[in-house]
């Protein structure tokens, strides 16, 4: 560990040295001998086989972070967590209580979880179909509310708001689709 | 001595013969005239009989003009644009204070079964015996005869008035519940599918509207009542108590999916439903009818064999979807069950291959129309619409697209597809062969409206199978084509093919 650390300062001393920004990379830091970046940049693929492949571990990281390295990091892993806790609300919501015997395998949850963004796309535009048909019909309870009395009019103020709330799960499904859309759009980690 | 008496004797018997030649011929005055006598009654007696023969044809032709108009597929049903309510929808009975009236006036004549003030317009006294109330007291509606007597060329029955009633214990004098009342303000209703057919009260509904029906398949009962006054003073007050006779079906689920192996896939969207409340949804209501039957379930199965048919459909049904299959049973607390899906027991024409054959037979043998071969909505009756329900048989597979609405009974003994915002409002059998399917890929916001039956009772090869085979109801789309149960319109789409005649009965006239 020590020869590491020492490596590291000798390191950083040296990039100091020739006028740099101070923004050494992990790869440039663990090269075991030390080069100018000017020379790395045109000759990378030399460099890298000549010497023994160094796996570094989380321990070897921390070593290297600074505070401020530690804040990202920290301030990184606090927006995972609230996303993830997001997205398990989302499926919350969106998932009536199981009530599946047993014996029986769940089914999986309709217009929900796609594999691509293609299929995202597929989901989103069919659950904006049933939006349109569920603004309409919305719209046809509140024409029949203004226009009947008595039972019927009472009979569509319920059907108005079973709708409302039809809508209001719909909506979250479709927040919720646009969420895993978006996570599938990201680039993947090269492997 | 002799002599002489011999000769006193016959001075003594002088002028007999003249007496006896009176007697004789005063017997034969008597004989002559108890012949003429007796001619002349039995004249009078065959004169009396045509007469009262004649009144009382006359009197039946009423009853049967009104019963055979009662049927709403008759050319001249009586509901028509001038009286659109004058008949209540198939299983709703009129309202006790209600009463409807077919005049049949001879040419010139005027004939006002309410006018009571007048004994010349033929006033109808027997109201107030049998409903405890002055015929003036009740609403009433008037249509005339169809009959071409007033056209003159061609003479028709010569009744002057049929009335329709709702019939009620003290219009019949049956004490029908044994309670020693005989109600006058409810209405009867007879359940020809109930193991002891009967006579039963309808449930109240309160003043001035029609009781309901005790049972979901008890049909009203109405009397239908003709007085025929004929030229010569014969005159005749028949009457008939009659209920629709129907297909009697009614059902345990919105969706029942009888048979030994389900295949089930719901619907992706959100909105669809399969709900077991009656009248659940936005259903079109049918004219003084209001569902009010107890909660089914969702989706009812029939557990044949050893296979679990709940977990088949629960297996079907998305994640975040099951509480779209709401009904019965209902919690003490009220709350529905979600989702509602239940073994359930199919009414007794509807348990068997067998049974459902037979009942797909007298269907077809009383359709409105009948297609043979594969149909889509193109081939539906152009007259079949919300106020005019239908019995429509395809003898194959059916598809209905676009924005089609059928109303009434439908059965399909093939595949039933359907896309796009269509719906039916009534019944939809699915009852055919071993490739019965039920797809569905709908949108929009329409639904299907009474109940829905898919069953496979022949195999591949169209022998009918000895027990229910596998069925399929998948719905790969969705929208709103959800499936409510609505009683009202499983009673409605029952269009009956004639009313039965419950009893017959003939009743003095007093004018």
């Amino acid at each position: 560990m020590d020869t590491i650390a020492q490596k590291t300062i000798w390191a950083s001393l040296l990039v100091l040295s020739f006028g740099l920004t101070g923004k050494a990379t992990l790869a440039q830091v663990a090269t075991p001998r030390p080069t100018p970046v000017s020379e790395k940049v045109t000759d990378p693929p030399k460099a890298a086989p000549a010497k023994p492949h160094k796996v570094w571990t989380d321990d070897d990281v921390t070593t290297l972070r600074t505070p401020a390295d530690q804040y990202a990091a920290q301030k990184a892993a606090q927006e995972e967590a609230a996303a993830a806790k997001a997205k398990a609300e989302t499926a919350k919501s969106t998932t009536a209580p199981a009530n599946y015997p047993e014996g029986v395998k769940p089914a999986h949850a309709a217009l929900s979880d796609p594999k691509s963004t293609e299929e995202a796309n597929k989901m989103i535009a069919w659950e904006n179909r049933d939006l349109d048909a569920q603004a309409d019909y919305l719209r046809q309870m509140q024409e029949c509310a203004s226009n009947s009395s008595g039972s019927q009019r009472d009979h569509c103020l319920t059907e108005k708001a079973r709708m409302e709330g039809v809508m209001a799960k719909t909506q979250q499904e479709v927040k919720a689709l646009k969420t895993q859309k978006a996570e599938l759009e990201k680039p993947k980690p090269q492997p | 001595m002799l002599k002489a008496k011999s000769r006193k004797s016959r001075k003594q018997e002088k002028g007999v013969a003249l007496l006896i030649s009176i007697f004789v011929l005063l017997i034969i005055s008597a004989v002559g005239l108890a012949m003429v006598f007796a001619t002349a009654t039995e004249s009078s007696l065959a004169g009396n009989y045509k007469l009262s023969t004649t009144a009382r044809y006359a009197a039946m032709a009423g009853l049967e003009e009104a019963r055979g108009r009662m049927l709403p597929k008759s050319p001249n049903y009586l509901n028509d644009a001038a009286t659109p309510n004058f008949m209540p929808a198939t299983g709703i009975a009129l309202a006790t204070n209600q009463v409807r009236y077919i005049l049949n006036p001879a040419p010139g004549e005027v004939v006002a079964p309410t006018n009571l003030a007048s004994s010349t317009t033929y006033p109808d006294n027997e109201y107030a015996a049998e409903y405890g109330q002055a015929v003036t007291a009740a609403v009433s509606q008037t249509k005339t005869s169809v009959s071409p007597l007033n056209n003159g060329t061609i003479p028709g029955p010569t009744y002057k008035w049929v009335r329709i009633t709702p019939a009620t214990e003290a219009s019949l004098n049956i004490d029908v519940d044994n309670d020693t009342n005989y109600d006058n303000t409810v209405s009867l209703f007879y359940d020809a599918a109930a193991a002891t057919p009967s006579l039963m009260l309808g449930v109240p509904a309160g003043a001035g509207n029609p009781a309901t029906a005790p049972t979901p398949t008890a049909k009203p009962v109405f009397e239908v009542t003709a007085l025929a006054v004929v030229p010569g003073g014969g005159e005749k007050l028949l009457q008939y108590a009659v209920t629709a006779t129907t297909f009697n079906l009614n059902f345990p689920a919105a969706l029942s999916l009888p048979g030994s192996n389900v295949a089930f896939n719901g619907a992706n969207s959100n909105q669809w439903f399969a709900d077991g409340v009656d009248g659940s949804g936005n259903p079109p209501p049918v004219p003084g009818c209001v569902p009010n039957q107890p909660t089914v379930s969702a989706v009812g199965v029939t557990n044949a064999g050893a296979v679990n048919n709940i977990n088949n459909v629960l297996g079907g049904i998305a994640a975040n979807r099951m509480d779209h299959y709401v009904g019965a049973p209902i919690a003490a607390n009220g709350q529905l069950t979600s989702p509602s899906v239940s073994n359930v027991t199919l009414n007794n024409t509807m348990q068997t291959p067998a049974e459902l054959n037979q009942l797909v037979q007298t269907i077809e043998q009383n359709a409105d129309l009948v297609v043979t071969g594969n149909a889509t909505e193109s081939n539906m009756p152009s007259q079949m619409s919300v106020n005019n329900p239908m019995v429509v048989v395809v003898d194959g597979n059916f598809s209905m697209t676009g924005n089609y609405t059928g109303y009434g009974l439908l059965v399909v003994t093939g595949n039933f597809a359907y896309s796009g915002t269509t719906g039916w409002k009534g019944i939809v059998l699915v009852v055919g062969d071993g490739t019965t399917t039920f797809l569905g890929s709908g949108g929009g916001n329409n639904e299907f409206d009474g109940a829905m039956l898919v069953a496979t009772i022949k195999d591949a090869n169209g022998n009918l199978l000895p027990a229910l085979g596998p069925s399929s109801f998948q719905i790969s789309g969705g929208g709103g084509n959800g499936v409510y149960y609505n009683s009202c319109w499983i009673n409605n789409a029952q269009t009956p093919p004639t009313y039965k005649m419950l009893s017959f009965r003939e009743i003095q006239y007093n004018d």
